[in-house]
């Protein structure tokens, strides 16, 4: 985690999960909003297969100045408790996990999207973090791909 | 949760001769020592890709989850399906995966996708199991598939002038391109292919023959190419064709007796539905059209089964719409195509044969609207001439269903607009005698003109509700009712003219063409002194109207009333003196009335005016025969 930042917000993805990527445009515009308001942003990728090169082209494709970090033996992953991709784990402090989940409601099951989200979990959540608010761990389900399909 | 257990038989032949291989392959695979009929019941002890998992994917799947296909991933490898084993359980199981709307129809529709109950099993227990791979020298070939055009080069090729970029961000962009088709002479066209040319962003595309400025001015409007949304102004289907892509659609090679006629000076209405992939992407689709040999010797017709006059109130969970059309001929389905936007949830045609048995041609219990698609039949539905077709739709707009575009919900109408509502079944039909296609047409344009003037009058209804005091509104809905009497009377139905004429009336009393049509109606039914009064109001608001006076007359002569009608006989004659057969029609009277020599002179004074007047020569020579019989 970003020791100089407020919180880092942990989004979990697949090169290949076509949901992940059309989260893209809307991560990269939580990022342009809430990192100088000091949250950190961070793309991780599970996938054990993932080379430094295949990030790096993801990243060029999707977004314009995001991080990204592997995480080939799931630590994150064990960590955060998160089971799909795209999935968001928000880390107040230096370690201190409190939120688990989507990004916003938009999609209802797997091939089946809302024509607009009706919730915006992340981004209420990091309002409310930025505004000094004490936040306690909270989790929504997320829809995408399986993070244990990548083994 | 929707898919039943559908037999192996109701897929398509397989593509590739490996598949005979297959056959071999799986029954000496399962059950070690147990006969074949018993293991091939049961499930495998040990499931791998390589013998369970690969054949159930390259057949209903690796078709679009391949390279250049709709799919966002591919299916094609051991690894691609292991990186998935979950989901892959998931989507199955759910019926999300392969994607098909229909239950079973009257007549199996040609590549109809499924999963057997036993080959979701299979893929479940391959995933508990562990995912393994089995020994690949066992895994089959994959299919192959044509690459490129899928019938062989096209006669003419037509694209975008440039590539379309497709935004990032969204969940659905429509997008409209009309593109002029340079050909020189009337052509007839077997079969159009579109190539999307990006399937992992254009979910599908529908093509349509245009000739009118409306679609042709939003174009010109729009800087860039096409314009947004899917307007389609005067843009038909062609004859009875709903030519596009779809993903998954094996190729479809045409039919050169139902080749469809393609004039000079018309447009291709390419309408792309894409879904943005959050990256920019370029799209640019081609259209190949396939020349017939020859002019067709059957044409087909669209039938349209539709609803314009949606209202879905906001928060409406069973909205439900119905329409009907009664076969006049013996007709055949070919095709069907339902539409609908976001709320639609149960969708079904139906057909009612003249002895009572219903067929069912489409029956959705789930409608999506991403998998919009066309269902072809493997052989034609024979329907006989009385058959009643029926649409049957039902609308969510209930916060319940997630696919509602707006939260909270709100009112929704008919409209082209995503966030509107549509509902339409389309059936491509071929009278099963060729020489029954304009009484076909006709009773279909008659169905389709009653129910746009229905629809027509419910909204000015609801604009007088809105607005009691407007005039302009009241004569308009006057008119419409008027309109609507006058088909139906043509259509026989006329206790229903008769209500929609009063109707008119009691909106607009001094609408004096629908007094006299009235009369007319009230005169067939021989209620002369009803058709009098019908008559007489109509006079009243405008007095020179001919043949307002010569319906009275003909009323009257009926009552006995003969110097009444008389007068207005005369009447007719003073607005009208050119008029031959306002001569005629006096001399007739006249002459039932015994007044012979009277009559003749109104006889050749019509013949005077028209010397060819066939009726009016028959009335003078039978009118001499009998005065001289005196």
């Amino acid at each position: 985690m970003d020791p100089k930042a407020k919180a880092t917000v942990l989004i979990f993805v697949r090169d290949d999960c076509p949901i992940s990527n059309r989260y893209a445009p809307e991560i990269g515009r939580l990022q342009a909003e809430f990192e100088p308001q000091g949250i950190a942003f961070r793309l991780i990728h599970p996938d054990p297969e993932a080379t430094a090169e295949g990030v790096e082209q993801h990243l060029k494709a999707y977004y314009s100045s995001m991080q990204a970090l592997r995480d080939p033996a799931h630590r994150l992953v064990a960590w955060a408790g998160t089971s799909i991709t795209p999935e968001a784990a928000v880390v107040s402090g230096p370690a201190t996990l409190v939120y688990r989940g989507r990004i916003d409601d938009q999609w209802v099951e797997l091939g089946q999207a809302r024509p607009e989200p009706s919730t915006h979990d992340l981004r209420t959540l990091l309002l409310r973090l930025v505004a000094g608010e004490e936040l306690t761990f909270e989790a929504t389900p997320a829809v995408g791909c399986y993070i244990a399909d990548l083994k | 949760m929707r898919m039943e257990d559908r037999s192996t038989t109701v897929r398509p032949l397989p593509r590739a001769a490996a598949w005979l291989g297959l056959l071999s392959l799986w029954t000496s695979a399962c059950g070690e020592g147990a006969a074949p009929q018993a293991a091939a019941m049961g499930l495998p002890d040990q499931v791998t890709y390589s013998q369970h998992v690969a054949p159930i994917l390259f057949q209903n799947c690796a078709g679009c989850h391949r390279p250049g296909e709709a799919a966002p991933f591919e299916l094609l490898s051991y690894k691609d399906a292991k990186r998935r084993a979950k989901q892959i359980v998931h989507v199955t199981r759910e019926g999300i995966m392969p994607p098909w709307l229909p239950e079973p129809a009257c007549e199996e529709i040609l590549d109809e996708r499924g999963l057997s109950k036993r080959d979701q099993e299979i893929l479940a227990r391959w995933f508990e199991q562990g995912a393994q791979e089995g020994d690949p020298e066992r895994t089959p070939e994959l299919p192959r598939w044509t690459e490129g055009w899928q019938i062989g080069e096209p006669d003419l090729v037509i694209e975008l002038p440039e590539p379309y970029t497709l935004q990032s961000d969204g969940i659905d962009v429509f997008h409209t391109y009309v593109l002029p088709i340079p050909i020189e002479e009337t052509k007839y066209v077997r079969v159009v292919e579109v190539r999307p040319s990006n399937r992992k962003v254009v979910h599908h595309a529908m093509m349509l023959l245009n000739s009118g400025p409306t679609i042709r001015q939003l174009d010109a409007d729009f800087a860039g190419p096409g314009f947004p949304g899917i307007e389609v102004g005067e843009a038909e289907w062609p004859e009875g064709h709903m030519p596009g892509w779809l993903p998954g659609r094996r190729p479809f090679t045409g039919r050169d007796d139902i080749a469809w006629r393609l004039e000079p000076g018309s447009d291709a209405v390419l309408q792309l539905h894409m879904v943005p992939s959050g990256k920019s992407e370029l799209v640019a689709p081609k259209i190949g059209f396939y020349w017939a040999e020859q002019a067709p010797s059957r044409e087909a017709m669209l039938l349209t089964l539709r609803r314009g006059d949606l209202d879905i109130p906001a928060g409406e969970a069973n909205y439900a719409v119905q329409d009907d059309f009664v076969l006049p001929v013996d007709v055949e389905i070919l095709a069907v195509q339902p539409h609908a936007h976001y709320l639609g949830t149960r969708m079904q045609g139906i057909a009612q044969l003249p002895d009572g048995t219903q067929l069912t041609l489409l029956d959705i219990q789930r409608w999506d609207f991403n998998w919009q698609d066309r269902y072809e039949f493997a052989r034609p539905v024979l329907l006989p001439k009385g058959t009643t077709l029926s649409m049957h739709y039902v609308f969510d707009n209930s916060a319940e269903n997630e696919r509602n575009p707006s939260h909270p919900p709100k009112r929704v109408v008919h409209g082209w607009n995503t966030k509107d509502e549509m509902a339409e079944l389309w059936l491509q039909a071929v009278p099963r005698d060729p020489n029954d296609l304009e009484k076909l047409r006709e009773a279909h344009a008659l169905e389709v003109g009653l129910d746009r003037l229905k629809e027509y009058i419910t909204l000015g209804e609801a604009a007088l509700r809105q607005y009691p005091e407007d005039t302009d509104i009241r004569l308009r809905l006057a008119e419409g009712h008027y309109d609507l009497a006058q088909l139906q009377s043509k259509a026989n139905e006329t206790e229903e003219a008769e209500a929609h004429y009063r109707e008119s009336l009691r909106l607009f009393p001094r609408l004096a063409k629908a007094n006299n049509n009235l009369g007319l109606l009230l005169a067939a039914r021989q209620d002369w002194p009803a058709a009098v009064e019908a008559y007489e109001l109509a006079l009243q608001a405008q007095p020179k109207l001919v043949k307002v006076h010569t319906n009275l007359a003909a009323a009257q002569e009926a009552l006995g009333q003969r110097e009444r009608a008389e007068r207005h006989l005369r009447r007719a004659l003073v607005l009208q003196p050119e008029r031959a057969d306002l001569h005629n029609k006096l001399g007739a009277f006249l002459a039932r009335g015994g007044r012979l020599q009277e009559a003749l002179g109104c006889f050749q004074e019509a013949l005077q005016i028209s010397p060819d007047f066939g009726a009016a020569r028959k009335n003078l020579r039978q009118t001499r025969a009998l005065l001289q019989g005196q």
